[in-house]
Parts: structure tokens; sequence; C-alpha cells
């Protein structure tokens, strides 16, 4: 029987969603598992590195896959749709925040503070804690493709999918993000380390 | 046809620049196309700075796995939806009936000992009604024998009803027959009941036999009534031998004068000897007027008829 057995690791995204709509539980494991780890990665970025709170947003989206798996459309690609429904969920989410941080200013940034000084690596841990205050001040459709791009690597064609944007709007948008990245991060420039006068004459 | 020189680049191109070489490195071409979207080397240098360490800022993979209770949780909630609707039903009363926790057994204790009150309340009640229907039907039974007072009163309350029903029915047919304006009852009642001991003596009565206990009574009760007071108001002697009336228990036959009158009569009768108001009475006198107005002309038009036929006859013999 162990021969007939098939082996979902080796399905195509698509094939497995076929699958889970008709009720294989196997596959929608084996879909789990090939994607848990990118929405965490996922999530984590997008959401202020609280890994508690994205583990709350994979449950989340693994859930509403598990009720309505005839939400996916099956003309799209799988990770395309997945990455658009996660991309709502955290846009969501900025609402949220948005209403909460007006309520309590100043209780984030206190948090990533803390959190800086106790990490291992922290240089490291200084840059990462600036980009992501970086990328909050963004546009959440820019601070968006730039995670999908320069994070979770997905290409251009991808996060256009996911956008239903142009490859074009794409690479603009990465373009001018990054431009503006650097300008705010310039004390982590290598060279203004090494030479502060240039540090300074930069700023 | 001169052929444009064509952009190779958009400002969007520059990140695999970014990515793969340094300023320095760069071609002329490119670094022209470079220095028209940025301001200077600086500016390219820091970006590709950026750009760098970004790619190298991965994050340990053991930290971006999600806990194991997080797949048990969604693969349960994939169970759960693939289940059919009555056994998730099922399931969720299995869940209330047998709780996991000892401390939670109060709910279903709760519910059940409200279940068995509701119950043991439904059977009392029940039982109570019961009792208190047959408590009804007893009552309801027929009284032993009376006494003589006793059956006359009743059969007094009864008759009238009878007989006024009787009156009601004639009046019906009477007035859908004729179509006639009723009139209204004014003369002297004393007259009309005089008048209607003659119609009464006048009719030919009827010798079938009564139809129905309810006559009997009637007829017995009239006679044992005219007997006692012969010289009442309204009582007046008549042989009752003729007031075997037949009374139709069905309410489709047609009804001729004479019936009608009869019936009209023995009513009137039946009526004062339980005291009947007299505005009803009136209505039935003045029917009865009616129907002997009817009468006369009747016989006056026979009269004329025969009067008609002998100047035919005479207007003949002399034709």
């Amino acid at each position: 029987m162990a021969l007939f057995r098939t082996d979902h690791a080796r399905l195509s995204d698509e094939r497995l969603m076929e699958l889970i709509v008709q009720g294989d539980e196997r596959a929608f494991g084996a879909l789990y598992d090939r994607y848990q780890r990118k929405l965490m990665s996922y999530f984590c970025r997008m959401l202020w590195n609280d890994r508690e709170r994205a583990q709350d947003f994979v449950q989340e989206l693994f859930t509403k896959l598990a009720q309505r798996p005839q939400s996916y459309d099956p003309g799209r690609p799988f990770s395309t749709w997945l990455y658009s429904v996660a991309n709502n969920m955290c846009k969501n989410e900025y609402r949220r925040e948005g209403t909460r941080k007006a309520a309590v200013p100043e209780l984030r940034s206190v948090s990533d503070r803390v959190e800086a000084i106790h990490g291992d690596g922290v240089d490291r841990e200084l840059f990462r804690n600036r980009l992501d205050q970086e990328l909050d001040k963004l546009e959440p459709d820019h601070k968006t493709t730039f995670v999908m791009r320069y994070h979770e690597d997905m290409a251009i064609k991808e996060i256009a999918a996911v956008f239903g944007i142009s490859e074009g709007t794409v690479k603009s948008r990465l373009f001018y993000t990054l431009k503006k990245l650097a300008e705010r991060l310039n004390e982590f420039d290598p060279r203004t380390l090494t030479n502060p006068s240039a540090h300074q004459q930069a700023q | 046809m001169m052929m444009e020189p064509r952009e190779l680049y958009g400002p969007e191109d520059i990140e695999q620049l970014l990515t793969e070489r340094s300023f320095d490195d760069l071609l002329e071409e490119e670094r022209a196309f470079v220095l028209r979207h940025l301001s200077d080397r600086t500016e390219y240098q820091r970006m590709r700075a950026l750009l760098v360490r970004v790619h190298e800022d991965d994050r340990p993979a053991a930290d971006l796995d999600a806990d194991p209770a997080v797949r048990e949780q969604v693969i349960s909630a994939f169970r759960v939806r693939q289940q059919p609707q009555w056994r998730i039903w099922l399931n969720s009363i299995g869940g209330f009936l047998i709780p996991r926790e000892p401390a939670q057994f109060w709910k279903p204790a709760l519910a059940f000992g409200t279940l068995a009150l509701l119950v043991t309340v439904g059977v009392i009640g029940l039982r109570n009604l019961d009792v208190a229907r047959n408590a009804e039907m007893a009552e309801a039974r027929p009284a032993p024998a009376k006494t003589a007072n006793e059956t006359t009163v009743t059969e007094k309350a009864t008759a009238p009803a009878s007989a006024e029903q009787e009156r009601q029915n004639a009046a019906q047919s009477q007035a859908a027959s004729t179509a006639a304006p009723a009139t209204t009852a004014s003369a002297d009642l004393d007259a009309d009941n005089r008048r209607n001991v003659v119609v009464l003596s006048d009719a030919s009565v009827s010798e079938a036999p009564v139809a129905g206990l309810a006559s009997d009574e009637l007829a017995s009760e009239l006679k044992k009534e005219v007997a006692e007071n012969p010289n009442a108001e309204g009582n007046v002697p008549f042989d009752m031998a003729d007031t075997t009336i037949p009374i139709s228990t069905t309410t489709g036959h047609t009804v001729d004068q004479a019936e009608l009158t009869r019936n009209a009569t023995i009513a009137d009768v039946a009526v004062r000897a339980v005291t009947t108001s007299r505005p009803e009475q009136a209505t039935v006198k003045s029917m009865e007027r009616k129907l002997e107005r009817e009468k006369a002309k009747a016989q006056k038009d026979d009269q004329r008829t025969t009067e008609a036929t002998a100047y035919l006859g005479l207007l003949r013999a002399a034709w």
C-alpha cells in the first residue's frame, strides 16, 4: 500500500490545494510545513519582530485556509495568493496598531531599545532595529515590497502578482525605498564608521 | 528613418548594479546611467552598503519556526472543517455532557436537574388537568329523576324555544315567498287572539301523529295550563284533540299557508302560556292578518273570474 501513497512533499502547491479542497489532511500538513517558516519570517519582519504575534498570524492564516480552501483561486500561483492574504492581514494590523500607537506613544520604541541592548551582536541588532524603525515609517506597500524582495527573496514578478501591479512599478518602488533608507541609515555606512568626519560631512 | 538610441536601464534597474558591482567596477555607460538618477558616487556606495547589509541580515532559522502546537491547531481546524455538521453537533453535545475538567460537571448536572424538574412539573400538571376534566364530566351527567314540578318548569323553559324556532322558520319562509314588506303590529292583541282562535278552529288541522317529544310535552303543557286557567287572557277553550301538531324536524320542506297559520297560532298560544314578549306576538299576528288579507283577495279574484266567465258566456250567446 505504501507504494501507492502520494508523496505530498513533491507535489506542487496548486496540486496540494486541489487535494486540500477534497479534504486531504496530509496535503494540508505538507503545505503548512512548506510555508510556515517563510510566513513566520514575513510576519516577523512586517510586525515589528514580534514573534508571538507572527505565530498568531501564521495560525490565523492557515486556519482561514483550512476553513475556506475554496477561496483560493486556482488560476493564480498559490504563493502569490498566500502572500496577498498575508499582506492584507498585515495592513489590517497596521491600522489597528496605528490606533494603539496613537493611544500609547513611545511604547514600541522603548521596547525596541531594550531588545537592542540585551541582544547579542549589538551592531547587527542595532542595524536591525533601526531598519525596522525606518521601514515602519514608510508606506505599508513600500515596506511590504521591500520585505518581500530583500527578506523573503521573492521575484519581482511574484511581488507584482501579489499587489496586482506591473513589474516596473515594483522596481520603481524598490529603488526609491532603497534610496530613502540609505539616507536615513547613513550611520551604518562602513565608510562613515571608519571615517567619522566623512559621516559628519555627509550629515 | 533613424533608430533612436534606446535607454537600456530604467531607474529601477539600478538594483541589479548595486547588488553586483561597486561604483568603480561600473562601465562608463553604466556609470553615466547611475549618475543620471543618483546625485553622486557616495549615494551609490551608501545604497550598495545598505543592500549588502540587508542581505547579510539573516535571522536564525530555528527562531522562525512556529511552535508545533500551531501545527496541531491548524490541522485540528482542518479536521473539524472536514467533519459533517451533525458530527460536530454531536461532539459539542458530548463535550457539554462530559467535560474534561471535573470542575465543569456542574453544567450538565444543572441541565439534567432542570430537565427533571420540568418533566416532573409537566406530569403533575397533566394529572391535575385530567382530574379537573373528570370532575367537569361528572357534573355534566344527567341528573336523577326529577319531581313533577321540576319537570314542568324545565319543559316550560324548553317548549317556548322550540315553538319560537318554528315560528321563525315559518316567518322566514313566508317572507321569502311573498317578498312583501313586513307590516308592524299595532292592532289590539286581544282581537288578534280571538281571530287566531277562529283560524285555528276553521283550519284543517292535520291529524298526523306528533313528531318529536317536544311537541308532546308542549301539548300536554298547554292542555294542563288551559285546564287550570280556562278564563285567563289568551287561554281560549279549544279541543285539545286538535292540537296534535306535526312539528317538522327538518328545515327544508315547503310550508303552506294552512300549516304556517296553524304553527303561528299554536306558537302564539304556547308563547302566551310562558309569558313571552308582546312584540314577537304582534309580529306573528301581523303576518296572520296579512295571510288572511291575501286569502280574501284570492276569493275576490275567484269571484271576478267567475263573473268574467259569465259575461263571456253572455257575449258568446249574443254573438
